[in-house]
């Protein structure tokens, strides 16, 4: 059981929660995943704080990865002008569909995913592809980046200030090498 | 279903001791002698009998679930944690359990519509007799599309509805059977029972809408129906107010009757919230509407009412306690929601009024529409008065001085709005941020319940916002029930063969994401793109709740007919029905097709060529549920808000497996590849722009013309550049020859082709079909 509430308390899945991990542990969990992706939900902007350019960091952060970077369409055009070709436009639903997908080879054909990291989702329904691939994606560990506890994730942030939160962020990159 | 058919009547019948007049015997169901139409395969489905049909549809959309909980509270065994592959005590699995809750709440949903058509049935019958004639007007002739292809009977009486209501209570019983732990062990099986649950909804809306348009005088798909004051502001409150909550026009009808056989119409304010303020609309002007369900607590707070009469479905459970804290009177109409009030029903009229008047019984219930519109009339008259003298509005915004910026409101608010900071600014003196709030929230009151200050953070918007709810005056066109059949005749074609680029409904409930506002911008797009937009419900009143930059609301800016670039209200929920048999009564008028019992046929015809799609963008109850899952096993898609994702369950296609979008060729019978069209059946979009993207791509259809297919891409493309910011990655799956291409955009297109390996395929000439026996040579 995980000691933390999640953001929307009502969000309670039942006894099996995320695990609670310091950045640094993300950084490395992140880095030692052999096929990582990235998945940014339609609230990245609404979510950020003003000294933290979040497109940015979470392109730099794929490439650190060199992990594809899937982005909600609501905010894909933000992405695709910061890097174009870069990302991949597509909803939270299909990549989590494709994602529960044992067969499914993967946007290269290479393979499927092995870890999953989510950042900037409406907060409720990325709770709930969450909750999708913990239920049905058992090969696929998911990670939270959020500022917010997001409990069906396999591992996530604690609910940090918006100040933890870009520290949080930034000691992630630097694990892994990035931005 | 076969059983006896036999109708005995006997005009007058006279012996020496026993004297009959009028007396009819219908013994088993009828089938109708004089309609030329063959019975279907399949007139008055039990729960398995469409299951081919759901299992073609569940093998292409693939159900994707999204647990709200991983445990199953159901039975005394548990409660059973299903994560990690754990089964339950009973047997049963996680994506099992997500499919058997979508059926009850597909059931509970369709059982709401139908207690609602069985009341109205009733009401109208008991008030115009049985055989008081079934008719949309002389331009309808096919009246009850749903219940044609389903029930496989086309209705002429209000006696004749019964019939069909009683095959509906029937199946929802069978259905509710189902989930009883110990039966159905298949997700895929609680998948076609839930898509059941769908269509025993859609017979049930068309029925009470069937019945109140008939009977009352509503609209009959008049495009030029008149358009009624809607807003927060628009109650006159000089006047004595009844306030009318629900679904059930009943009350409120006999409170017109009562006013108007009175001559007082006109000196008693009737206005309503939800989806019975469209029907008094629909049933005399000078009723008011006030907004969507999300308006229920704002206003009951504002101490305006002076009567509240609840009626049924999407009504809040502490209606009564709010509007009694605000000395309303209430008065429940309901057995399904007798609120714990002494049932006065058998009570003599006055009686009940002076008890009302005197207090002594503040809210009562009275399961009676005629008494209960005499007595919510008569009770405003004689307390109004009074009430005048008093101040209703708390000073609720003084109560911010006791914040201290904890965030649970936050937390617990639905949307996530930043509640906390707006409560902080006012305890600072700065209302403004409150105020914004007004039009994001939907006053579900969660904030306060989690405050432990106890602070009326509701109130507060209110108080913050007070000056734009006075001045919240708008139109909307009254609900105008079914779509012509000579519309279906000018649109029928343009539309089956995609030069009119699709039909968009917006549907459901105010739970939006991040304000109405949202759904305003999604219709005023589709209309101006000229599409056929189509509405309904809180969605329809949320439509005409804002004004554009001249002064216009959509409804004033758009004409109200079926036509491309038309802006159709049909009405409550219960005239989702109509959006639905337009779509039949295409496969109908233009393609000739069979309506009675012939369910499988007439789906098929829409998934494969009518390019209609439903966004239901503040979906929040199971009847958004059951409404969806009618549309969807017609083969009509829909699109829900992100609150949609708590429903558990998306149908998604997957367009990079080439071997799903193979339908017969209805011309050769061969396999054919056509395209992931339409690509998901039921889609939850995060943001707006995802949904109108994803809206202009559900609409193509493997039947599409060149043209059709043109257009349809011109502004698929149009606006994933526009609101995705590239053309979509996946545009060369929905071009099948060159000509398809919009011809302004073929030199940037035709490299994208080339990059992609794209190659041309084969366009269905006569239309594809997923039914073999449609498949020439394959029958």
């Amino acid at each position: 059981m995980a000691a933390e509430i999640p953001w929307q308390p009502s969000t309670v899945p039942g006894p099996k929660q995320a695990h609670i991990l310091a950045p640094e542990m993300c950084g490395k969990l992140m880095k030692t995943a052999k096929r990582p992706i990235m998945i940014v939900g339609g609230d990245i902007d609404r979510t950020a704080p003003a000294n933290l350019n979040i497109v940015k960091y979470t392109i730099e952060l794929a490439d650190a990865l060199r992990a594809p970077l899937v982005v909600s369409p609501g905010r894909f055009g933000v992405f695709n002008a910061a890097a174009p070709g870069r990302a991949l436009c597509m909803g939270l639903e299909e990549a989590t569909q494709r994602l529960s997908d044992p067969e499914w080879r993967g946007f290269d054909g290479q393979g499927g995913y092995d870890l999953a990291a989510f950042i900037g989702g409406v907060y409720y329904f990325q709770n709930l592809m969450l909750s999708s691939l913990k239920g049905f994606a058992p090969k696929v560990r998911t990670l939270s980046l959020d500022r917010f506890y997001h409990p069906n994730a396999g591992f996530s942030f604690p609910n940090l200030t918006e100040e933890r939160w870009v520290e949080s962020l930034q000691a992630v990159a630097k694990t892994i090498g990035g931005t | 279903m076969a059983g006896p058919s036999v109708k005995l009547s006997v005009k007058e019948l006279g012996t020496g001791t026993i004297s009959i007049k009028g007396l009819e015997l219908m013994l088993g169901r009828i089938l109708e002698e004089d309609w030329e139409e063959p019975v279907g395969p399949t007139p008055r489905p039990r729960v398995a009998t469409l299951r081919p049909w759901d299992m073609r549809l569940l093998e292409r959309y693939r159900p994707l679930y999204s647990p709200m909980c991983d445990m199953c509270c159901q039975c005394a065994y548990g409660k059973c944690d299903l994560s990690d592959g754990k089964k339950g005590a009973c047997g049963i699995d996680l994506r099992t359990q997500q499919s058997r809750r979508m059926l009850l709440d597909s059931a509970i949903g369709a059982a709401a519509h139908t207690t609602h058509a069985i009341h109205l049935v009733e009401y109208l019958i008991k008030k115009r007799g049985r055989d008081s004639p079934v008719s949309l007007g002389e331009e309808v002739v096919i009246e009850a599309p749903i219940t044609r292809v389903v029930v496989g009977m086309r209705p002429k009486t209000l006696g004749d509805l019964e019939s069909a209501l009683e095959y509906v209570t029937e199946g929802l019983t069978e259905l509710l059977s189902s989930a009883l732990p110990g039966q159905e062990s298949s997700n895929l099986d609680f998948e076609s029972k839930a898509l059941h649950a769908g269509t025993l909804d859609g017979v049930a809306m068309e029925i009470a809408d069937l019945a109140q348009i008939s009977a009352l005088g509503y609209p009959k798909g008049d495009p030029d129906s008149p358009l009624v004051e809607l807003g927060m502001g628009v109650v006159d409150n000089s006047k004595p107010v009844v306030l009318f909550i629900g679904h059930n026009a009943a009350p409120g009808v006999e409170a017109v009757e009562y006013l108007e056989e009175s001559g007082l119409y006109g000196k008693v304010e009737l206005a309503g919230i939800c989806c019975t303020s469209h029907d008094l609309a629909r049933y005399r002007q000078g009723t008011k509407i006030i907004g969507p369900m999300s308006r229920q607590l704002t206003f009951v707070r504002s101490g305006i009412a002076d009567v509240v009469v609840l009626d049924q479905e999407c009504v809040r459970l502490d209606m009564i306690g709010e509007a009694l804290k605000k000395d309303s009177r209430v008065i429940t109409t309901i057995a399904q929601n007798c609120g714990g009030l002494p049932d006065l029903t058998a009570e003599p009229t006055e009686q009940i009024v002076e008890r009302l008047v005197a207090g002594k019984d503040p809210a009562v219930l009275i399961l009676d529409p005629v008494k209960a519109g005499e007595v919510a009339v008569k009770t405003a008259l004689a307390i109004a008065p009074g009430r005048r003298e008093k101040q209703y509005l708390e000073d609720a915004l003084a109560k911010a001085s006791k914040c201290t910026k904890c965030g649970s409101c936050r937390r617990a608010c639905p949307h996530d709005l930043k509640v906390d900071e707006a409560v902080w600014a006012a305890k600072g003196n700065d209302p403004s941020r409150l105020a914004d709030l007004y039009n994001f929230c939907m006053a579900c009151g969660k904030c306060e319940s989690a405050c432990p200050r106890d602070l009326p953070i509701v109130s507060m918007v209110q108080e913050a916002a007070l000056e734009a709810i006075r001045t919240s005056r708008f139109k909307v066109r009254a609900g105008r029930g079914p779509i012509l059949d000579t519309e279906i005749r000018s649109v029928g074609r343009p539309i089956v063969m995609g030069e009119i680029p699709g039909v968009v409904a917006f549907a459901g409930c105010s739970n939006f994401p991040r304000g109405g506002h949202e759904v305003v911008e999604m219709a005023d797009e589709f209309a101006r793109r000229r599409f056929i937009v189509v509405a309904s419900g809180c969605a329809a009143m949320e439509i005409g709740s804002y004004r554009d930059a001249e002064g216009l609301t959509l409804y004033e800016k758009y004409p109200g007919s079926f036509d491309a670039g038309g802006l159709v209200n049909v009405g409550s929920c219960v005239a989702n029905s109509h959006i639905i048999g337009a779509a039949i009564k295409i496969a109908n008028i233009f393609a000739k097709r069979n309506l009675r019992g012939n369910y499988e046929e007439i789906a098929d015809y829409i998934l494969n060529r009518v390019g209609a799609v439903g966004i239901v963008w503040g979906t929040f109850s199971n009847k958004a549920e059951a409404i969806g899952n009618s549309a969807v096993r017609f083969g009509i898609p829909v699109i829900l808000g992100p609150h949609g994702a708590k429903h558990r369950r998306a149908y998604l296609g997957r367009s990079d497996r080439k071997e799903d979008w193979t339908p017969y060729d209805v011309r050769t019978g061969r396999r054919l590849y056509v395209g992931p069209a339409p690509e998901h059946l039921w889609y939850v979009a995060e943001t707006k722009e995802e949904a109108m993207v994803m809206a202009a791509k559900l609409v193509m259809r493997p039947s599409d013309t060149t043209l059709g297919r043109q257009i349809k891409l011109t502004h698929y493309l149009d606006l994933s550049q526009r609101l995705h910011g590239t053309l979509p990655d996946d545009l060369h799956l929905f071009v099948r020859t060159e000509t398809d291409l919009p011809i302004l955009m073929k030199e940037q297109i035709i490299p994208i082709l080339k990059q992609k390996g794209w190659e041309p395929t084969e366009i269905p000439q006569l239309g594809s079909t997923l039914l073999d026996r449609l498949a020439a040579g394959r029958s």
